[in-house]
Parts: structure tokens; sequence; C-alpha cells
């Protein structure tokens, strides 16, 4: 899973990354942005780049699951596994 | 009787916008300016100016047709390599003839748009029959600032999940606020649904687009067109799905053998069935993996060509871009010499069903973007971006232009909306019952073997009457397990369990449209019937829910209007389609 992190220290609360986030990993509570549900990141990073004070890091953890397109199963000569 | 008041928040507008993105701010702002009596509400998931599929995370192009464009040569070449014969002929050539327009309208509201010191229109090379016109990524901004001026509202993190109707018309939705779960009714003289595709979350970057209006409009009753064609593939790196635009050129198997030449004319403008098919075939014959040649990539390749996209300047789009690449080279597993490449799956589902001013077939209803791409009928038999990169953002701009003076003259117009409380009390119910399962299913497993269905080339790209309907049936399975599902609680959850109903429901859409058509034909290839077959299948396929049952028509189309007659490419039905076998 994707990794966003926020330095609190360096967060001016201006709402930017939680705006620009379409996909509502970021939520808002307490005054800060909190990340939520890093399961729907798109590793877009516009929360990253829209934050003025360089508070929020956006770490893409690949390979991403999606289905496999040539399984095994399927595809007898695949050279993937399963 | 249920009453409005005890339902929450109320709010009403002479037209309500659904989706704020492109084509819903250039809409909202038209309206304004044609008539700035009317009120204009934009209700969006995320935040209204941020949001959209493609203004703010893509390549930052867009398609234009030229005065010194031809578009005869243009509508010629489209048919016989992009509509397939399936285009909508006199509405492409209305598109073409508006996007002159969209750029007059986004420069007036101040929008970058790349030109050359002479004063004209930046065009990228390789592509002498359109222009593809770069712009910074800070596009729907620079809207939302005239928005504002205009008094347009916007209400933000609010997942509208149905269609208020009274009889055949669109009077409004209803919908819950992700954030808190309060339930909003909106009622609307005019009703504008610009929620965009459905791509099922397979691809990161479209993860957005998950069929929210489709559906809705599916459930009320709207026809929907040309679903069919719901299959784009990108190529992509396994493993980070990092875009490969282009790149069908520079792919290789095991063997090291050059593939496009089997899979690829000489030239493409984009990415085709050909290649997607190819790979699937290289890798049943136990020729995979396919890889790719990274020095080779922008050979052909007309977004790269003379380095197009970045000697403007353009802020936005330059800050994003070397982000994202720097993520890539910095994160991600695969990068090195010769990376595997995937048939990369996007989908694109658009087809809510329009005429020509952007009418749906509901009274009330206008559908705009990516929501009626295919559904409108000028693409033809290719999914969005119809082959043409940029005409994402001309749709969702031209469309609203096209959609404008109707839908403003029927808000002016039309007598005060009757909302139905019982219905909205009833709507409520629904969208609230997967909060009250204590224990259930995870709502992004469900989702995941959704995707299983849909993404696999088996099922998209080469399909058969078998494998649909193996599709259908473990759609049906997962379309059940909407009932089984939980949020645990969470409102964010509860918006992924209305996603799944939706996702689930464009794929029965899709799937039901691709059983009928008995041909092969564009990106439509069928095994069993691998011809093209122009004597029966002039027609498009035509799909709605009547009484709770899917009713499946087919609608011939106005070739007697056209002025190129259809014409069939040798090169894809024959050497490509025996290459592919």
């Amino acid at each position: 899973m994707h990794v966003i992190t926020i330095d609190h220290d360096l967060c001016n609360s201006c709402k930017r990354c939680y705006k620009a986030c379409f996909n509502d990993v970021i939520v808002w509570e307490e005054e800060f942005p909190q990340v939520r549900y890093p399961q729907e990141c798109a590793t877009c990073n516009w929360c990253e780049l829209s934050c003025p004070d360089g508070a929020v890091k956006v770490i893409p953890h690949n390979p991403v699951r999606i289905p496999e397109p040539y399984p095994r199963s399927f595809y007898p000569l695949s050279y993937v596994a399963g | 009787m249920a009453s409005l008041d005890t339902n929450g928040e109320v709010h009403s507008a002479d037209v309500l916008i659904l989706g704020a993105g492109l084509a819903g701010y250039i809409v909202a702002n038209r309206v304004k300016e044609l008539n700035p009596e009317l009120s204009v509400l934009l209700v969006e998931k995320s935040t209204a100016g941020w949001s959209g599929s493609k203004a703010n995370k893509g390549a930052g192009v867009m398609w234009v047709m030229e005065e010194k464009d031809d578009v005869g040569k243009f509508r010629e070449y489209y048919s016989a390599h992009h509509g397939h014969g399936l285009e909508d002929q006199e509405l492409l050539e209305k598109v073409c003839g508006t996007t002159m327009e969209m750029v007059a309208h986004l420069e007036r509201w101040g929008v970058n748009v790349a030109r050359e010191a002479d004063g004209s229109l930046a065009r990228s090379g390789l592509l002498p029959l359109w222009a593809l016109c770069a712009f910074d990524l800070d596009i729907l901004m620079k809207l939302r600032k005239v928005a504002l001026k205009y008094g347009v509202k916007a209400v933000d993190k609010t997942q509208v999940v149905d269609l208020l109707t009274q009889g055949n018309r669109v009077v409004g939705a209803v919908g819950f606020d992700i954030t808190n779960g309060a339930f909003r009714t909106f009622k609307a003289k005019a009703v504008v649904n610009a929620t965009g595709s459905c791509c099922w979350m397979v691809a990161n970057m479209w993860s957005s687009a998950r069929g929210d209006g489709i559906a809705a409009a599916w459930r009320a009753g709207a026809r929907m067109r040309n679903a069919e064609f719901s299959n784009f593939y990108n190529l992509g790196l396994r493993g980070n799905q990092a875009a490969m635009v282009g790149s069908q050129y520079a792919l290789y198997n095991a063997d090291n053998e050059w593939i496009a030449k089997k899979y690829c004319p000489d030239f493409e403008t984009d990415v085709d069935l050909g290649i997607i098919l190819g790979m699937e075939k290289e890798v049943r014959d136990g020729k995979g993996p396919i890889s790719f040649e990274e020095t080779e990539l922008f050979y052909k390749n007309p977004l790269a060509v003379g380095d197009f996209l970045f000697r403007w300047n353009r802020p936005q789009a330059k800050k994003f871009w070397l982000r994202l690449w720097e993520g890539e080279g910095k994160y991600t597993s695969d990068r090195s010499w010769r990376p595997e490449v995937i048939p990369m799956f996007i989908g694109e589902c658009s087809p809510v069903m329009t005429d020509h001013e952007m009418r749906s077939s509901l009274e009330g209803m206008w559908a705009l973007g990516d929501t009626s791409r295919s559904g409108a009928g000028w693409a033809g038999a290719v999914p969005p971006p119809s082959r043409i990169r940029g005409s994402g953002i001309t749709w969702a701009a031209v469309s609203s232009l096209l959609a404008e003076k109707s839908l403003a003259e029927y808000a002016a117009s039309a007598s005060e909306p009757e909302i139905d409380a019982d219905q909205v009390a009833r709507l409520k119910e629904g969208i609230y019952a997967p909060m009250a399962r204590e224990k259930g299913l995870d709502v992004r497993e469900s989702t995941f073997r959704l995707q299983e269905v849909i993404s696999p080339p088996r099922y998209s790209a080469r399909k058969s009457a078998g494998r649909i309907q193996e599709s259908l049936a473990r759609v049906a399975e997962v379309a059940a397990e909407c009932d089984q599902v939980t949020p645990g609680g969470d409102w964010h959850v509860l918006g992924l369990c209305h996603d799944l109903k939706n996702m689930a429901q464009c794929a029965e859409i899709y799937f039901t449209s691709a059983l009928a058509r008995t041909e092969s034909r564009g990106w439509h290839y069928r095994e069993d019937f691998p011809k093209r077959d122009d004597a029966t299948w002039r027609k498009w396929v035509d799909v709605e829910l009547k009484d709770g049952k899917v009713v499946v028509s087919a609608t011939p189309l106005p070739v007697e209007r056209f002025k190129t007659p259809a014409v069939v490419d040798p090169w894809f039905y024959e050497t490509m389609y025996e290459a592919i076998k």
C-alpha cells in the first residue's frame, strides 16, 4: 500500500492537501489533515505538490495489486505462475 | 407520507450540475453568461476546482480543428481508422466545428493555451489532420475563479447516489456527505450529469471515474448507447501502472522479435486494439513477457516528437510530471533495462445516450463529457479517447458548448419541479442500508473481484459469447455481494459500497452490449464473429432498464445523411486479424 506522510509540525492547516485529494485519502480532523484511506491513493502527488510548507510526502509502494492479465490457468504457456 | 423537511438539507437551483470537473465548470460558466438570472449549483464528490479525472492530472493537451484543417479529409480518415463506420458523422463535424470556440472561451477565462511566437496555436508534429494543443494543468482553478465571480455555488464532498424523477423528467438528486454522512436532497429545473466515465478503479490515475452518474441515470431509465466500446487499454509498466503512451513501436517478445511489425500499421496516431490482441497472442504462444526498449519510445509518438509537451511554459504541468517521474524512478520496482509492459486496462465506459445538444433520453437531464462520450455516437467503434489524445478534454468542453443553449432555455422556462418526498425517503433508506450491517464482505475485495472480470484481455479485448456470458454471470455474483458488503460504520467506505454497485451496473451494461454485437468492428473483437458486418451492423446497440429488466435494441445509423461512405481498412480487418489468430 502506498504511504503518505504529513509532518504536523510543518503543517499550517491550509487544507490544500485535503482539497487536492480526489480520492478522499486525506480527511480533515482537529484542525489537521490526517491520512485515513491510503488504499485509494492514486499516487498523483497533488497533495504533496499543493503543500506550501513541504509537509506532505507521497511514497509509492509498488507493485500495486491489479488482476493478472495472463494467468497460467488460462494461458498454459504463460510466463506468469498461478 | 414522508416529509422532505425531515430528510436533511435541501438545496435548490435552476441548474444542478453533478460533477465539478471540466465539463461541469464550463457549462456552469456558460449558463451564467447566457442567463445570469439562473441559479447554478455544482455538486462534487471531492472538492470543486480540484477534481475531474483528466483536466488536472493528464498530459495537458486538447484536440483542436483549426480553420486551416480539412474537416472532410479528417472525417474520411476518422471513419476508416477510428470510428470504423459507426460514427455519427453529423455530430462529428459539429464537434470539429466547435473546437475553436472552445479555445476562445478558455483563453477568455484566463486558461494558458500554448501558442507559437506568431500567435498561432502550438501543434504537435506527426498529426497532419488535426492539432494537438497544450494547456496548463491549473485549468480548473481558472474556471473556478470565473464561476465564483458569476455566483456559481458548489457543494463539496457529496456523493450523489440517485436521481429524483417526476414521471420521465429528472428533477434533482440525492446523496450524502462522505465526511459525516449528512443526507442531501437537490432540487432543480434542469440537471446536468457530468460525473465522468466508469474505469472500474483499475488504473490508479483514473480511479475517481466510477460511473456514479451513469449508473444513477441507468436506474432512472436513461438509454445507453455504444457501451460495448468501454474497453480502452493503454500500455503500461507491470507493477506501477505507468502509462507508456506510444510504446507499441518499442515492444519485443521473449525471442527478441520486434512485434509492432505484426500488429501495428506503419504509423498510427495512438494505440489500437491490434497491439493489445497481439501481446495477448504472444503470451498465449509462449513468447512472453513483452518488454519495452526505452530508447525507442519516442519513435513515431505524436505526443513526444520535438519535446512537444515540455517546450511550453506550463509551470503546473511541469511540476506534476517531473514529480510523477521522480516517484516512478525512485520507488518503482521495475524500471530496469527493458521493463515488462502489459495491456493496462482503463475502460472509459461512457454510454449515456444523447442527441446533438446533449439531451439524454430523460427529460430535463443533459449528459456531458465522459458521461456521454460513447453514448453521443460521434466517436463510433472506439472507446475514449477515440485514439485522439486530448479529445477527452475537448469533448468535455465541446459537449458543454453544444448543450448550453438548450439547457439555459429549458431551465428558464421549465415548470417548478415537484419532489416526491416518498421517493426521497425510499432512496435515503437505500443509501444508508449498508450501514446497518455490522458484519459482511470487504467492499475492496468485492471490487477486486469485479476488476478481475473486467480488465483481463481475455474478457475485454478477445471476446466471445462464452466468455461474455461468463463475465455477465460473474458480474451478477459481484452485484449480489452489494447486499453483503459492510462499511463498518465508515462514510468513506459507504461511498465505496455505492461505487461497487455502480461499477457492477456499468459492467452489466458493457457486457450486455458486447454480447448483442455479433460482429467484429474497431475495438470490439469477437473471436466467434471475426468479420465486420456492415449489412447487419451499421447500427448502435442501445440498452435500457424497463420494469427492472434490461432491454436491448439496435438503432440504424442515419447513413443517408452522412458524407463519407463506410470504408473497410484491409490492414485492420485482414492483415491484423490474421496475425492475432
